[in-house]
């Protein structure tokens, strides 16, 4: 049986954000609540300065902490890989929220109930992109089908910056960052500064 | 309930002018997308075009006309139509009667919606003439007017002549976040072996992605064009064909660049010689080499002789009218191919008039604000359309003492912006999404028709409408007064202006624009012929007629401006990828992307002044104070602190407030007055408790 991954490319994103706003808008979640994030990541690399964003939602873990902790069993794998949510059986209780490594469910103040990425699988089982993928100027986030044995050796698991995917195993591969050469910047400075926005 | 799919284009004052499709439900607009038919977007769009149904819907939106009792109190009643219109309709006639001219009566608008209908509002003030009127433009005209000088007009290459390109130099410009579809073209160009090269003083989001980022000295961007001007003259990578053919004054050039000390430029710019060198033998040896000259370098000191500067290197070169090569920067050209009402966007609409007419008029330079204090007669009316001068022009303070000193403010808008709460009339107008209109892109020359696809929310109103509302009052009083046309229908203006494109492309009807969209045909590569339409008739390396406006005839900038000590910061405004300008700061979904107000700090800046993320300072210097929150980066040097154009602090109050009035060294050529600069600010902050 073959999984949906997302694919991201740090070396082509942009940090537009049209991916986090389309996906938003979609959603009707009309109020700065977001079921995925582009954050900036930069950080001093010997003599560079590395820095690039994430786009990133759910990332329908292989072990999902959402669906092993929700107290309410409101969580379901399904075949193709997708981690959707009952809203129905959701009780607003927040475990998840709080469970989740990537901060991906959130709490939706109209309903009072979490609300998290679903992959647009109703899109996809029309063959459309979800928003987020359909949005990109660059190609930067693409979905893509595959078993899991058959990894890509160009791809890594994770990139700096991204959180700890040791107890979930994410459903997301990256390209390797590639910084071009840099002329002139200062690395002279007192410490090492990892911030996201 | 059935969805119904409207044609849209994006007004605002942006290069892609998106074509956009809009679903309307049951009278609502419920979902904005890109259009996959415009072919330079190709369908994708930005996060600001996504947030338009928040927008349309925002409850910050003010739906009825206002008057404010005190300017600045915020204490509006709401008024009706009539009401607004009849008392502002009195005071054009008892100024009229009491000047026995309109000269009181001031207009200043600019590019807040770049609709061609929305130009409208020129032509009814410009049928009222002679009035006052604000000319120029404080963001490009440094750059038109440096292109002009050199090339005796500015035009560029179309977006896509990038794919040609063996090298593309962004220069002062973060594509990235301003035009993120140009950055498919780039990385298309970069398959095709091109190498990517950004000089910015910002890490930018565009610089991150280049095969090389040189880090620049803010406002030193000419300098850096001359070194490397000098190293391709010295390792011969020019092209002598072109240069003896078909420019003028290489002998005084090169006699100049004999002169200069690449060590000197090297510590003035902060590059290294060796890399100059390397980056200068780079552009010499790749054909065809491009540079895109972006909007940011030309808003300093020496914007305009810097932009002159640039523009040589790829005459010495002869990546002129190449395919691949030339310069991109802007271009008005396209405004030359539509009817009467598109050219009043042309800056030098104003130039083209007739004498007589052009001479009555008073004219005051955009942003001059404190000028406008002291005119006879003086100003008793100033009607600010499209424009929010308090958070886009300088010294913010000055603006709003000017708008407070005005007899009658009327602001047309749709939201209360910082300029708006020193109105006394307030208009709302309608959303494009509620009037018809057409957009032409000064980027990629596509032409979008605009569908009315709701009826206009409350009793907002089209800027065109209100136009015609406002001349019908005064006729009712005066019917001899003005003759705007008042029966003028929308949609037979609009053909009207259309009516030489349709022809052009051979488009048979208004219908098969709106549902195809078209493109302006403009030489997808300028200067083929070689045929300047300078004073000389060639390539102008040397010019008169920037000696003619107090300039050196050959590109040499100015000396660059010594930071004051009590203010070590210079603070940069930049743009963001999910505003324009002013706009859509409001919107909850756009303030989330980004804390609400934030000045981005190197971390040993942080580290001096004992700041973390997230601390809260105050930013000050001369002119005022404003309170932001900082965020830490390494994507700056650390003497430079950046915030985001048009920002709002935590009290509303704008980064406006800290830019003292400051002059590019050109603008007038073109535009009627010098620009403007946004990278010549200092200050210094503070940690609040």
């Amino acid at each position: 049986m073959k999984s949906i991954f997302f694919e991201f490319n740090p070396n082509r994103c942009l940090g537009c954000r049209a991916c986090q706003i389309a996906c938003t808008v979609n959603h009707d979640l009309h109020s700065g609540i977001y079921l995925r994030k582009v954050t900036q990541v930069q950080y001093k690399s010997k003599d560079q300065i590395a820095n690039y964003y994430l786009s990133l939602s759910c990332n329908h873990c292989a072990n999902p902490e959402c669906f092993r902790l929700c107290p309410e069993r409101a969580y379901r794998k399904r075949r193709d890989g997708i981690v959707i949510q009952d809203d129905k059986k959701c009780k607003g209780c927040g475990v998840c929220t709080r469970a989740c490594p990537f901060e991906a469910p959130v709490v939706n103040p109209k309903t009072g109930k979490t609300i998290k990425c679903d992959l647009c699988f109703d899109k996809l089982e029309e063959g459309d992109n979800p928003f987020c993928v359909a949005s990109c100027p660059v190609e930067a986030l693409t979905v893509y089908k595959r078993t899991t044995y058959e990894e890509n050796p160009d791809l890594v698991k994770t990139l700096p910056g991204f959180p700890r995917i040791q107890i979930t195993r994410p459903s997301i591969r990256y390209y390797p960052v590639k910084m071009g050469v840099q002329i002139g910047i200062n690395l002279d400075y007192p410490k090492e500064v990892k911030e996201d926005e | 309930m059935k969805k119904l799919t409207y044609h849209n284009v994006c007004t605002r004052d942006c290069p892609a002018s998106c074509r956009l499709l809009t679903e309307v439900q049951g009278g609502r607009v419920v979902d904005v997308k890109g259009d996959p038919l415009d072919t330079f977007t190709r369908g994708y769009i930005c996060a600001k075009g996504y947030s338009y149904p928040e927008r349309i819907y925002s409850p910050d939106r003010i739906l009825y006309p206002l008057k404010q009792r005190k300017k600045g109190s915020g204490n509006w009643e709401r008024i009706s139509w009539e009401q607004a219109l009849d008392e502002i309709a009195n005071k054009f006639i008892t100024i009229s009667e009491g000047y026995s001219n309109l000269l009181p009566v001031c207009l200043d608008r600019y590019l807040g919606n770049l609709g061609i209908l929305n130009l409208n509002v020129a032509a009814f003030f410009l049928s009222m003439a002679p009035i006052t009127l604000m000319v120029g433009s404080p963001c490009v005209s440094a750059g038109t007017d440096g292109m002009t000088l050199n090339y005796g007009f500015c035009k560029k290459p179309v977006p896509e002549d990038m794919l040609n390109s063996k090298l593309i130099i962004i220069w002062g410009g973060n594509s990235a976040w301003t035009l993120p579809q140009q950055m498919h073209y780039i990385y298309e160009a970069r398959k095709n072996g091109a190498k990517i090269v950004v000089i910015d003083p910002i890490l930018t989001a565009t610089a991150a992605r280049s095969d090389i980022y040189v880090n620049i000295r803010p406002g030193t961007d000419g300098l850096l064009a001359l070194g490397m001007a000098k190293i391709l003259m010295e390792e011969n990578f020019l092209d002598h064909e072109f240069m003896s053919g078909y420019t003028h004054g290489w002998d005084k050039y090169k006699d100049y660049l004999t002169t200069i000390d690449l060590e000197q430029i090297s510590t003035q710019t902060n590059v290294p010689s060796a890399e100059i060198h390397k980056l200068a033998c780079l552009y010499g040896n790749t054909k065809p080499a491009t540079i895109w000259i972006g909007l940011g370098l030309q808003r300093s000191p020496s914007g305009g002789q810097n932009v002159r500067a640039i523009d040589s290197l790829a005459a010495l070169t002869g990546n002129i009218g190449k395919q691949g090569g030339n310069v991109h920067h802007i271009s008005y050209e396209v405004f030359m191919n539509a009817g009467e009402l598109a050219r009043l966007q042309l800056p030098w609409g104003l130039a083209s008039m007739p004498e007589d007419l052009k001479n009555s008029f008073r004219t005051i330079a955009t942003g001059r604000f404190a000028e406008l204090n002291n005119l006879t007669p003086p100003i008793e009316l100033l009607w600010i359309a499209g424009r929010n001068p308090v958070a886009q022009d300088q010294d913010s303070d000055t603006v709003k003492n000017t708008l407070k000193n005005i007899p009658m403010v009327v602001v047309a808008d749709q939201f209360l912006t910082s300029s708006a709460q020193y109105a006394d009339y307030f208009l709302p107008v309608s959303s494009s999404f509620e009037h018809e209109d057409a957009v032409i892109s000064y980027w990629h020359y596509g032409v979008g028709l605009n569908e009315k696809a709701i009826e206009p929310l409350g009793e907002s109103k089209s800027d065109f409408e209100i136009m015609k509302c406002l001349a019908k009052a005064i006729k009712k009083i005066q019917p001899g007064f003005t003759d705007f046309p008042i029966e003028s229908d929308p949609r037979q203006c609009l053909h009207q202006e259309l009516e030489p494109i349709l022809k052009q492309q051979e488009i048979s009807s208004i219908d098969k624009l709106r549902r195809q969209g078209a493109r302006i045909q403009l030489s997808a590569v300028p200067w083929q012929d070689y045929s300047f339409p300078t004073p000389s008739g060639k390539y102008e390396f040397y010019s008169l007629k920037a000696m003619e406006h107090g300039l050196e005839p050959l590109p040499i900038p100015a000396q660059v401006t010594a930071k004051p000590a009590s203010y070590p910061f210079r603070l940069m405004v930049v743009r963001n990828y999910a505003t324009l300008n002013s706009q859509f700061y409001n919107l909850p979904n756009i303030r989330g992307l980004e804390s609400n107000s934030t000045l981005i700090i190197h971390p040993e800046t942080a580290a001096q002044k004992s700041l973390e993320h997230g601390d809260k300072v105050k930013v000050y210097n001369q002119l005022g104070e404003i309170e932001m929150h900082i965020s830490v980066s390494l994507c700056l040097p650390h003497n430079i602190v950046v915030a985001y154009m048009g920002i709002p602090d935590n009290h509303g109050e704008v980064i406006n407030t800290l830019f003292g009035l400051s002059e590019t060294d050109l603008g007038e050529v073109v535009s009627g007055c010098k620009g403007l600069t946004f990278n010549d600010c200092f200050v210094n902050l503070v940690r609040m408790e």
